[in-house]
């Protein structure tokens, strides 16, 4: 447990001092955002579709952008190598740098949300905590699949491109999820017709977090 | 390779190739026209013996990710690695006989309904297992990776199929014949077409695994064979 | 080990080819098929002939493309084996082969 407080306080630090992945992630995800809206112009039929269909892939976009760069930096750094040396439980290891990464996932969200809401002159939703919740849940399930596989994708000759090829096949349902209850959300319909959606997150977070929790270990065994 | 090994694998092609022809005798020549779709429901025996294998070969590449990862034995990543390769190969064909034989029986080559969708996202995945297997440089860290890759395919393919339901509403089949009740629809003649066509094919499916299994107990043996060399 | 492979490349291949004639062969429309479809005109059954041969052949193709893929690697396999093989023979080593 102290191994997870140790690595997660390490990588918030270092990113707080370089300021390197929010960063890079948050710009990157704002030309994405703007590119999306001049290609699709806005339609007046459906805002809040396109809207959430544009804000989702950005935020994919951002995603698997600072999984890449997070475990290029622990590759450069060495300390995760060090630290699987170590007699401490692999699965700590494996939530502190899934909950790193969410964490600045997360706040590069905080950007593209209002953003979205800017760009596509949106109304504020009548439930706008039920629309972070989506973010959170749907970032978790990335994230934490997303951490899994990159460090699968580092061990390759092809790194940052081949991220994208394992990740996006395995996160449909998260996409398909997360961009239908943020459409819902931001067309005002009630929340009936979105917890199945959210149902759907949940159970895929959870789910994928014991199988990437189990899996880690085979994949750091030297 | 003993005298026993070979003369199975002798009969077992043999009886592919009599299956295969079987097939086609039956599918042009015994088994009649179907009223809506007339020819073009022929394409129809070939694709969901297609279809079949392609979730066979998944099932069986999934289950065996899982025993490696359990059991370390080189035999089970064999297996997956085999199961997947040739089941890529079979989801390809249905990727490209279920346009064919959509185009006339719905007007359009594709849909994005749960089982179409279900089987690209699936062909996705395969690629991807097979990517993994090319660039992870050493042999042990890629059975491991790909095992892993297995098994969360595996249990996502189900997540996906159920979230692509969700997604586009439960609509019912536009064709008289379903898939899902299997036979259901089906008069007697075509049904067992439809089950000598597939059973033709399972036996494809599972002498292929068998000689891309053989071939990477060959390529280990070269593997070994080359470091032993580099070592001298 | 390519004793187990050659029967089935050797028996299969000359099938697929012969699957492709057949299926050629077969999807074009028979003589009365035409007279039915000058008739029936685009209500003729064998209206959508074409797509048939396609995905007929399309199998054929991808069946023919893998198991020449296989037979490639065998092949590479086999010099392989016969080369590393040859220059073990060529150095003695002493070592017992397990």
């Amino acid at each position: 447990m102290r191994v997870f407080w140790a690595i997660l306080w390490k990588d918030v630090r270092q990113e707080w001092r370089r300021r390197e992945l929010v960063v890079v992630m948050a710009v990157f995800s704002l030309v994405v955002l703007v590119m999306f809206s001049f290609a699709l112009g806005i339609r007046p039929d459906r805002p809040t579709e396109v809207a959430a269909a544009v804000m989702w892939i950005a935020i994919t976009f951002a995603g698997t952008l600072g999984l890449n760069r997070s475990l290029a930096l622990e590759r450069d750094d060495q300390c995760l190598r060090a630290l699987l040396l170590s007699p401490a439980d692999r699965s700590w290891i494996y939530l502190a740098k899934t909950v790193g990464n969410l964490l600045f996932l997360l706040i590069v969200e905080a950007v593209i949300v209002p953003l979205t809401f800017v760009l596509f002159n949106l109304d504020v939703p009548e439930h706008p905590g039920w629309v972070g919740f989506v973010c959170f849940l749907g970032s978790f399930g990335f994230v934490s699949v997303g951490t899994l596989l990159a460090g699968m994708a580092t061990a390759t000759r092809m790194r940052d491109w081949l991220l994208p090829l394992l990740l996006f096949p395995i996160q449909v349902p998260v996409l398909i999820s997360a961009v239908r209850a943020t459409a819902l959300l931001l067309a005002a319909r009630p929340l009936e017709d979105v917890s199945l959606w959210l149902a759907l997150l949940g159970a895929f977070d959870l789910v994928f977090l014991a199988l990437c929790i189990i899996a880690f270990e085979h994949v750091v065994e030297e | 390779m003993n005298g026993r090994t070979s003369r199975l694998w002798i009969a077992g092609t043999m009886l592919v190739i009599g299956g295969l022809v079987s097939s086609l005798y039956l599918i042009f020549i015994r088994t009649g026209l179907e009223e809506t779709l007339g020819f073009s429901q022929k394409i129809f025996y070939f694709h969901v013996p297609c279809a079949w294998v392609t979730y066979l070969a998944f099932a069986v590449s999934g289950i065996a990710s899982v025993a490696y990862l359990v059991r370390s034995s080189p035999r089970w990543d064999r297996i997956a690695h085999a199961s997947l390769e040739v089941g890529t190969v079979f989801t390809t064909l249905v990727l490209v006989t279920g346009p064919l034989w959509a185009k006339p029986a719905w007007g359009v080559y594709w849909v994005w309904d749960a089982r179409l969708t279900t089987t690209l996202i699936l062909w996705l995945i395969e690629i991807a297992y097979l990517l993994l297997r090319v660039f992870v440089e050493e042999p042990g860290k890629a059975a491991k990776y790909c095992a892993v890759m297995g098994l969360l395919g595996v249990i996502d393919l189900p997540i996906i199929h159920y979230s692509v339901v969700l997604w586009r509403g439960i609509h019912p089949d536009p064709v008289v014949i379903s898939r899902k009740g299997f036979g259901a629809g089906l008069p007697s003649e075509f049904l067992l077409t439809l089950m000598v066509s597939l059973a033709t094919f399972t036996l494809l499916y599972v002498m292929l695994v068998g000689v891309r299994y053989r071939l990477e107990v060959v390529r280990e043996r070269v593997n070994l064979l080359r470091q032993r060399a580099l070592e001298r | 080990m390519l004793d187990m492979l050659s029967p089935l490349l050797a028996y299969l291949s000359p099938l697929v080819a012969v699957g492709c004639a057949v299926g050629t062969a077969i999807a074009q429309p028979a003589a009365p098929g035409d007279t039915g479809a000058i008739l029936a005109g685009a209500a003729s059954p064998w209206r959508n002939a074409h797509f048939v041969l396609y995905a007929y052949g399309a199998v054929w193709v991808g069946l023919a493309l893998y198991l020449w893929r296989l037979a490639s690697l065998a092949r590479r396999l086999s010099r392989e084996i016969d080369r590393l093989e040859t220059s073990a023979e060529a150095v003695p080593t002493g070592c017992e082969e397990p």
